[in-house]
């Protein structure tokens, strides 16, 4: 055989939502890909390319659906890929906890004709709940070929690339006909033969997809033939494939499947404590890991300090080179050296949040509340997302069908303190609180954004009639409960280090590309150069450029008795929170440890608090703010920035005088 | 005999079983709630979101909108609720 010959096949991954096809993908391909334990993590079509001996495949990882009748954007993207596009094969994900639901899509993608393979997964927690798949038989029973997989640690994925290249070969046994639809057969026979389509697509025509209009305007004689004799063709054909289901369920599970919720889930989802508990297990989480990466920062600040850069800079003759290297490059890669315990502690949380199904957990028992200012479920999860980062969370509110929920939705998510916004509050906690209260601190965001999203989409939902005039009817919405675990695999692990590592590089970039242009602006002024003793002279920082654009907003935080060089610096947070920091290392002319060291001589702890809670609010980065007006236009991302300075404004100013009367 | 009036799944307490009258979603369907099949209430606010169980023991979270249009026949309330819930005192 020729060793050149390449042939290339193209895969769709379909399944249903949270059952691990992008970790599937990710596992065969090596690449990562965002996975998360909330139905919606895939809004868009990923498309991976791999090569497995002579063989090109390019696998399409779908939007998760229940079935080929879409109602929500993101699953009409993947039933439009599966019914329009020109796929070799599907590998079905499933899973091994809801077997009827999996059999019920798999029926839909094998009627289609086109070669299929199972993936069953989750088989590990299948067999924890003492559920038993006889996989041998249900194998006999559906004529395919399947896969008993554990994705999350990398079981079956061998056998899977193996399948995968007889699919190129042509050699997985196609079974179309895997349900007798009795009366309805003769219709399915007449559309297929009439739009010379694969028995699935007849199908689909006779339910009514609204996919399909076109196609059932063409077969309408037939199709008004076929209501005439059986009714409701959706019901009748939906009850066949339940009843075809429950049919191989009853064969090949050995033993019963009962209800998968744990003790903890009946208290987290508990419409009356359930909040509360599930923020003391945040909390608890929080506490945990910052209390045990302490000593880590402790020594990461030691290690540091031995570095002898003054000495070094002895040898450097010109000062302005000498600041250059001290007060812009040194200062700022030490604080992102520094950095690194809490980056890992903060994505360490978020992504327990996001692996573990605490979201689903968090968002039930507030639905209703939130429901009554406006907030739709699907939105809530995508607020809570947004603790991961803004950007990728109000990009995910494409799949929210209803624009008005979208809209809110959109607008909302900046509201809730990302990755880069908690980092800065934790150190901030870290230099005024003692350890022990670093958990509070870092809860204490969460509260008050909720508070803030309930007091603004109350205020921004009238003004969205006023703006947009397209506004569409609130779309239902249902999906399973994903299961409450404990995410410790090698996926977990994979992606607090991406998540920890990504922020790194791109923040360390950032930050000491932006202390670079902060240093300029601290030794230079209307007048010209001032030089490198500007930073450190109290007087001749007065005329620099820095100084004149930080005393422009100190007036408004004056009261909050938070020092100018800290209010210029959450100026600066407008570009990108992550050099909030930085710009406060510039201001104070000193180190990482030195802002820790500022910031407790600077703060007493009502301003520290007021401080917290106005980085919470007042503004997400650039990147937040341009994908916010894609999605709800520049107008209302204005009105919404704005209004959120504002909040930011008053609610530091409420905490402030509060804590002024309790402490 | 006494005819049973048909509800919506979250005016009924949590731990009821019912039987599926009306779906006025049929997004259900597809999670294996049909009419005529029984399901559990796990978890239920009044007019807000629910989840029910079906026959395979699937837990569905249905947000206010979907619980609100899913109609069910009670079948059993649990015995606590059955004087002081809310259950047959609001339409």
């Amino acid at each position: 055989m020729d060793d050149k010959y390449v042939r290339r096949i193209k895969i769709g991954v379909v399944g249903l939502p949270n059952s691990g096809k992008s970790t599937i993908v990710s596992n065969l391909s090596g690449l990562f890909i965002r996975t998360a334990n909330y139905p919606g993590t895939t809004v868009s079509i990923n498309v991976v390319n791999l090569t497995i001996k002579n063989l090109r495949i390019q696998l399409i990882d779908l939007p998760g659906i229940y079935s080929l009748s879409s109602e929500m954007p993101d699953e009409e993207v993947a039933t439009k890929e599966i019914l329009r596009g020109n796929y070799d094969g599907f590998i079905v994900v499933g899973s091994a906890l809801s077997l009827q639901q999996t059999i019920y899509l798999l029926v839909q993608l094998l009627e289609l004709g086109k070669p299929v393979i199972l993936a069953l997964n989750m088989m590990d927690l299948a067999r924890k709940q003492g559920i038993s798949i006889n996989v041998e038989a249900m194998r006999r029973r559906l004529g395919i070929p399947i896969i008993p997989s554990v994705a999350a640690s990398g079981v079956g994925m061998g056998e899977l690339r193996k399948l995968i290249t007889e699919i190129a070969q042509s050699s997985i046994a196609v079974n179309t006909k895997v349900i007798d639809y009795g009366p309805l057969e003769k219709y399915i026979d007449a559309v297929s033969a009439r739009l010379n389509a694969p028995r699935g697509l007849a199908i689909e025509v006779l339910r009514g997809n609204d996919l399909l209009k076109e196609e059932r305007l063409k077969a309408s004689d037939i199709v008004s033939k076929a209501i005439e004799e059986i009714g409701q063709i959706d019901v009748f054909v939906a009850r066949k494939r339940w009843d075809f289901a429950s049919s191989i369920t009853k064969d090949v599970v050995a033993r019963g499947i009962q209800v998968n919720l744990s003790k903890l889930d009946y208290i987290l989802l508990n419409p009356k404590v359930g909040i509360l508990a599930s923020l003391a297990l945040l909390f608890t989480l929080a506490e945990v890991i910052f209390l045990v990466l302490n000593p880590l920062v402790d020594y990461i600040s030691e290690l540091l300090s031995m570095i002898p850069i003054g000495e070094l800079m002895v040898n450097v003759g010109n000062p302005l080179i000498q600041s250059f290297i001290m007060d812009a490059v040194w200062n700022s890669t030490s604080i992102v050296l520094s950095f690194i315990p809490y980056v890992f502690g903060v994505a360490l949380i978020v992504a327990f949040i996001e692996d573990s199904g605490l979201i689903i957990r968090l968002t039930f028992p507030l639905e209703k509340w939130l429901r009554r200012i406006g907030l739709p479920s699907r939105g809530l999860i995508y607020l809570i997302a947004g603790v991961g980062c803004n950007v990728p969370a109000t990009s995910s509110t494409v799949a929210i069908p209803s624009s008005t929920d979208r809209l809110i939705t959109a607008l909302m998510i900046p509201y809730i303190p990302c990755m880069a916004r908690l980092l800065v509050i934790s150190l901030i906690a870290a230099a005024i609180l003692p350890s022990q209260l670093t958990g509070v601190v870092m809860i204490l965001p969460f509260v008050t954004s909720l508070i803030g999203v309930m007091v603004m989409s109350r205020l921004l939902l009238p003004l969205l009639t006023h703006i947009r005039v397209k506004l569409t009817a609130r779309v239902p919405y249902a999906y399973e409960l994903p299961q409450l675990i404990i995410p410790i695999n090698r996926f977990f692990v994979k992606k607090v280090w991406h998540y920890t590592y990504e922020f790194l590089v791109r923040a360390g970039i950032l930050i000491v590309a932006f202390s670079a242009l902060m240093w300029i602006l601290s030794i230079s002024g209307p007048s010209g150069l001032i030089g490198p003793e500007a930073l450190t002279n109290q007087t001749l920082i007065r005329s620099t450029w820095l100084s004149l654009i930080g005393y422009s907003i100190s007036p408004v935080f004056k009261l909050l008795n938070i020092p100018w060089q800290l209010s210029a610096s959450l100026m600066y947070g407008y570009v990108f929170k992550e050099v909030i920091l930085s710009s406060m290392a510039v201001l104070y002319g000193t180190s990482e440890e030195g802002v820790i060291n500022v910031l407790h001589s600077a703060l007493q702890l009502p301003s520290a608090l007021a401080l917290i809670t106005f980085i919470t609010f007042y503004s997400p980065c650039i990147a937040t703010l341009v994908t916010e007006a894609r999605i709800v236009g520049v107008r209302l991302t204005v009105i919404n920035a704005i209004a959120q300075l504002l909040l930011a404004l008053a609610l530091s100013y409420i905490v402030y005088a509060i804590a002024l009367l309790v402490v | 005999m006494n005819q049973v009036e048909d509800v919506r799944v979250n005016e009924l307490p949590s731990g009821s079983v019912a039987r599926v009258s009306r779906l006025l979603i049929g997004r259900l369907r597809d999670l294996g709630i049909m009419e005529g099949s029984l399901i559990r209430v796990l978890f239920s606010t009044p007019n807000g979101p629910a989840i029910v169980e079906t026959g395979d023991g699937r837990p569905i979270v249905l947000d206010s909108d979907a619980a609100s249009n899913l109609l069910v026949t009670p079948l059993s309330i649990p015995q606590r609720h059955r004087y002081r819930h809310r259950y047959g005192s609001r339409q």
